[in-house]
């Protein structure tokens, strides 16, 4: 098969367009959701046992990243992502700055080079808070509404106000 | 064989014979204090699990005749396993992580005498935290972007990757020369400062050996008393990321060259220099990625050059939370010397250049977290010519894949 010029130049047109229109089209979507969506707390939560009381934005990214491995007193961090799509985990990646699909790609990078591990994933927000408390060094996110003194919040994220 | 020598005595020295030596000295302090820092200070504690897990790449190729003005290769259709990567880790403390790395490409299989395995990483490394961890054992050195990512095939939206870091392409490029490829003593970590933050990687290695010339004993250990030393400088400000990457080593190759004036020029010793600079920056949804790489050889005769060039830069677009589309331009360029002889009897040593252009443009598909699909398309133009004998010699080809990627 040999392409010519042109038909190679009609692909990368194709391929270049077809994803602006996408692209488009995917903000348009992510626009009007975050229009309809109303306020929402979100807590950073944490397991007891660690002693920070509280961080800033980027030192949660960097614990979410890999680039900070431990807490202060040496305890292992253990991060923990929420799987369902929805308003608490818009607002958390908003908070952080990131897209998922780029902190995912962060998490294979450290996971295939051998630096980190991706973290577990959980299916919802009471999954989340029982294995935080659970966890000793685990990091998550829920709504505010559903922590107890299980869990410790470190951080409040106040999304519309 | 095409020769390794370089232009110019005078050459700018990236890194002086006494910087080579103290950052040898370094870097071997620096193993030697973390073991016995481990030895001090770690009570023995419980091992954590061993973890297997890995990746691979199958593909589909289609690639056109590669077409000169001398000669039509053949058309290919191929379906393959470009790649599988099979990882063990084990945390054996906190700090301490042995991680094993097996590499097996083309389809391997020993039976059939297809593809080949190696063992690309085995090490042990010693987190002191982010502003240091060191590596000891066989590990990937850091250089711009990729030589750490290269065979990471789930982490690139290539299937073909960038020239010098396509194992498939070693027919035509030297790829070895372009990039350090293996080092023994790594240290590394980044050091914040707010949001900015400054990235460092030194190492220590072999001198390279030439592991494709079996016949002229090379064996994989290094013969010589020479060493591989390197490093990689950088800065990042949230998602744009720059740095500077250099390494000296010698080309410990058992070839000769006969020059004109007889002189025996012996490769054995000759010094090499790369120097790396690489670019990334995310901004919003599209994602630029860029390097250069320059490598020279030291020589004291005029009459040779063997100095090569390549550069990349990629532009990329995130359509949504799983489609990725990107376009890139590859470009590479070699010095090289040769003894022509010609029908008559004679010989001669003569210069030449060697081009590789490569536009090309494709898309990844994340199906699911470990599974990606991809699809790619490059358009390879090769140019050689050796100006004193008025030989040039173009050809080019297409190159069209899909793959999926698997991470398990």
């Amino acid at each position: 098969m040999r392409l010519p010029r042109e038909l190679s130049l009609a692909l990368v047109t194709l391929v270049l367009s077809a994803g602006l229109l996408c692209g488009g089209v995917c903000a348009q979507t992510q626009v009007d959701a975050a229009l309809i969506e109303p306020s929402i707390s979100v807590a950073v939560i944490v397991h007891p046992s660690v002693t920070s009381d509280t961080l800033t934005r980027n030192e949660l990214l960097d614990y979410y990243t890999g680039e900070l491995q431990e807490w202060p007193d040496g305890t292992r961090v253990v991060i923990k992502d929420l799987k369902a799509k929805g308003p608490v985990r818009a607002a958390f990646y908003e908070f952080l700055g990131q897209r998922p699909s780029r902190l995912k790609s962060i998490w294979l990078r450290n996971l295939l080079a051998g630096e980190g591990e991706r973290p577990e994933s959980l299916g919802d927000e009471q999954k989340m808070l029982e294995v935080v408390a659970a966890t000793p060094g685990s990091i998550g996110f829920i709504s505010a509404e559903w922590v107890d003194p299980r869990v410790r919040t470190i951080i409040l994220i106040d999304e519309g106000r | 064989m095409a020769v390794v020598v370089a232009r110019d005595v005078h050459e700018v020295s990236l890194m002086s014979p006494s910087l080579e030596r103290v950052m040898r000295v370094f870097l071997i302090a620096v193993a030697v204090t973390t073991s016995l820092n481990m030895l001090a200070t770690e009570p023995v504690s419980a091992q954590g699990q061993l973890e297997i897990f890995g990746f691979f790449q199958n593909t589909f190729s289609h690639t056109t005749r590669l077409k000169t003005q001398f000669e039509e290769d053949a058309e290919r259709n191929s379906f393959s396993v470009q790649q599988q990567n099979l990882f063990f880790q084990r945390d054996l403390d906190r700090r301490w992580r042995a991680f094993v790395n097996y590499e097996f490409v083309n389809s391997f299989s020993t039976g059939r005498q297809w593809g080949s395995a190696s063992l690309e990483e085995v090490w042990i490394r010693y987190r002191a935290g982010r502003r240091l961890s060191v590596k000891l054992g066989q590990s990937i050195p850091a250089f711009n972007n990729l030589n750490q990512i290269k065979t990471r095939t789930p982490l690139l939206p290539y299937i073909i990757r960038p020239l010098v870091y396509e194992a498939s392409f070693s027919d035509n490029i030297a790829i070895e020369e372009y990039l350090p490829q293996r080092a023994f003593i790594q240290a590394y970590g980044s050091l914040p400062r707010d949001r900015l933050k400054l990235d460092y990687a030194v190492y220590v290695g072999n001198s390279p050996n030439i592991n494709n010339m079996p016949d002229a004993g090379q064996t994989g250990v290094d013969t010589t008393d020479s060493f591989l030393v390197g490093g990689r400088l950088g800065l990042r400000y949230d998602d744009l990321k720059a740095g500077f990457s250099v390494t000296r080593d010698h080309l410990d190759s058992p070839g000769t060259l006969t020059l004109s004036t007889g002189e025996t020029l012996s490769l054995k010793q000759l010094t090499r220099r790369r120097l790396g600079g690489d670019l990334s920056w995310l901004f919003g949804d599209w994602y630029l990625e860029s390097e250069g790489i320059w490598v020279t050889y030291d020589d004291d005769s005029p009459e040779v050059s063997e100095d090569k060039q390549f550069f990349y830069a990629t532009l990329g677009y995130r359509a949504g939370e799983r489609l990725f589309l990107f376009a890139s331009y590859w470009h590479a360029d070699e010095d090289f010397t040769e003894t022509v002889s010609f029908v008559n009897g004679g010989s001669s040593v003569e210069r030449g250049e060697t081009g590789i252009k490569v536009p090309n443009v494709g898309a990844s598909y994340q199906l699911r977290d470990s599974v990606i699909l991809k699809v790619h398309l490059a358009q390879v133009q090769i140019t050689g010519v050796i100006p004193n004998l008025s030989l040039r010699q173009d050809g080019d080809f297409y190159h069209l894949s899909t793959a999926v990627s698997v991470v398990f």
